[in-house]
């Protein structure tokens, strides 16, 4: 007989597979706790938060700590500030990794090409607090390894992590470091996945090396250049704030504040946790929407999405 | 067809061997550029602290300073600190493993009922959380504040990692595997454990690989929910040496003696600086080209779409 009642088909289900239930309860209960709980608690982006009373508990205020964001002259500069950083550090720190990945790729000597990857691969590994401490001791603006060189040629010191020209520079250079060679990775796998017999017919038809990188490898890594430029737009509005804070100096505070940042100063360090969740809710959204966007482009035009 | 005309055929080939002399030379130059700052690291920290400061010490290790590294690991905030990240890194990856893998084998599972609706979740949540705010408040609700489950309870799970070991075992293991353990009397935990953890050692190494790094390398969750200096881990301590330089006591002490001028008191601050990142890098330094495969099919499989 056909089961009909498809509560009493899931009821079925689940007893047939209680040990695959059981195996997943733990992960059911990390995002009850710390997924849905937290995403539950962003109502009081919309209240006046009282800890006392929880988040379903406190005075409901509507839109007013959103109103008073973007009444206070701080919001308009800390998103210029996000964007004027990430897009930036888009446009500089996307095509260099793919660019990298091509010429790994046409590098003949196998072992040459292994060692050259290792070392490039590093930095990831190099933490941002490390990070951003070498560069305080390399651009120290009195004994700073760079200013000696600047001082050594006949150029004038110039105290980098205290200057807000050289924030963004700095920021992006570093960053550039820290990411390129492992941002290739994805693009070699793709380069990989080529089938020789294309590189074979390429000789046969006697097309130079270039002329490979042009018609058979740069189509090869499309789709997945697509798909990375996507996600970076996705996390647009959230890029590397971790680095940023430790970055801040009050000099060039005019520059490096950003959404992110400006939510901690005032969520966690100052307590005020309604207004605080208002502005990251608001970073969250337009971050949505950027990737909605972006994926919808890539739809149109290429026809890859990351769904 | 026609052969290409000979001269125009060596035109080819030299246009070619420029080209890869040319790229060569060009990946070398980056190499070394990315590698430059780590060698400076390493030759300022076993140089005299003044040379550093004059800036002598740009292609090799000046005079000679071995005393810097000892006097770091003779700070007791600093080896407390690196202590609590071994312990923190250990627990949480323990944690992390456990969850994903688990997790990720039974989502793999095609004809479990709850897959569709607990991926889509996983899904939703690498796109939008409820956030930084919220989810302090969560986690200082349940009096985790200042405590190890702060650091690992509330990152047990990276949805990332977990939709990379599903697309793993979604690859690797059969249906054919799965019906021939069922039909012998193995139920889905028996098969698991028995026949899916055994043969898919390498994804638990990559997947243990991506969490011990990011553990060893937060300093952002201890920056929000710790609060107590000796449960600092390592990252927060190395932000107040290089940042703030807030350096103790017993880093300066052995050098104060000889006419301790603010001059010399730069110095050696500046000096300390340079052991504790290579201190800091060290471990993963040594022992990433071991372990760089692994990462990097990590990274593969992550690109592949699930």
């Amino acid at each position: 007989m056909r089961e009909t009642n498809p509560a009493g088909r899931l009821g079925r289900s689940l007893r047939r597979d209680y040990d695959l239930c059981l195996m997943i309860v733990p992960l059911v209960l990390y995002y009850v706790v710390f997924y849905l709980w937290p995403l539950y608690g962003i109502q009081i982006a919309f209240r006046d938060y009282i800890p006392s009373r929880g988040f379903t508990g406190s005075p409901f205020v509507g839109l007013r700590n959103f109103r008073e964001f973007f009444s206070l002259n701080t919001a308009w500069p800390l998103i210029r500030n996000t964007l004027r950083i990430s897009l930036f550090t888009l446009v500089v720190t996307f095509p260099v990794p793919i660019v990298l990945a091509l010429m790994f790729n046409s590098i003949v000597s196998k072992r040459f090409r292994n060692v050259v990857q290792t070392i490039v691969y590093v930095p990831n590994f190099v933490t941002v607090v490390v990070v951003v401490g070498m560069l305080g001791v390399f651009l120290n603006g009195q004994v700073g390894v760079f200013n000696q060189v600047r001082a050594a040629v006949g150029l004038p010191k110039v105290d980098f992590m205290n200057d807000a020209g050289s924030f963004l520079p700095v920021y992006i250079v570093s960053g550039l470091w820290s990411s390129v060679g492992w941002n290739s990775i994805v693009y070699t796998g793709a380069l990989t996945g080529i089938p020789t017999e294309l590189y074979e017919a390429a000789r046969i038809d006697g097309t130079t090396k270039l002329q490979c990188i042009r018609f058979i490898e740069v189509p090869a890594i499309v789709p997945t250049v697509s798909i990375m430029f996507i996600l970076s737009v996705g996390r647009l509005m959230g890029v590397g704030w971790e680095k940023i804070y430790l970055m801040q100096a009050p000099l060039n505070l005019s520059v490096s504040e950003i959404i992110s940042t400006y939510t901690y100063k005032t969520g966690i360090l100052s307590g005020q946790f309604s207004y605080s969740a208002a502005i990251g809710l608001f970073n969250s959204m337009v971050d949505l929407l950027l990737l909605l966007t972006a994926n919808r482009i890539s739809r149109r035009l290429s026809d890859t999405g990351i769904w | 067809m026609k052969a290409l005309h000979p001269s125009i055929r060596r035109v080819r080939l030299d246009a070619d061997r420029i080209f890869t002399v040319v790229n060569a030379v060009l990946v070398a130059a980056v190499a070394c550029a990315i590698f430059y700052p780590i060698y400076l690291v390493a030759i300022a920290s076993i140089s005299t602290p003044r040379e550093v400061i004059n800036g002598r010490v740009l292609l090799w290790p000046v005079g000679r300073n071995t005393g810097g590294i000892e006097r770091v690991f003779s700070d007791a905030l600093f080896l407390r600190s690196y202590l609590n990240t071994i312990v923190y890194t250990a627990v949480g990856t323990g944690i992390n493993l456990l969850v994903t893998i688990t997790s990720a084998f039974v989502l793999s599972r095609r004809d479990f009922v709850l897959r569709k609706p607990i991926t889509t979740l996983v899904v939703v949540s690498m796109f939008f959380s409820g956030g930084m705010i919220p989810t302090f408040l969560v986690v200082r609700q349940l009096h985790l504040l200042d405590t190890i489950w702060a650091l690992v309870l509330p990152v047990a799970v990276s949805p990332w990692n977990l939709i990379v070991a599903r697309t793993f075992f979604t690859v690797s293991v059969s249906e054919e595997l799965h019906d021939a353990a069922i039909i012998d009397g193995c139920n889905n935990f028996q098969f698991y454990l028995r026949i899916v953890l055994p043969t898919s050692t390498t994804i638990v190494a990559v997947i243990g690989l991506f969490y011990g790094v990011a553990h060893w390398n937060s300093y952002w969750s201890a920056l929000l929910y710790m609060r107590t200096q000796s449960r600092y881990p390592l990252q927060l301590v190395l932000r107040d040496i290089l940042l703030r330089s807030q350096i103790s006591v017993e880093m300066m002490s052995a050098e104060m003696d000889d006419g301790n001028t603010m001059a010399r008191m730069l110095e050696i601050a500046e000096s300390v600086k340079y052991v504790v990142a290579l201190i800091a890098c060290l471990p993963l330094m040594l022992v990433f080209p071991f372990v760089q495969r692994y990462f990097v099919k990590g990274v593969m499989v992550g690109s592949i779409k699930g």
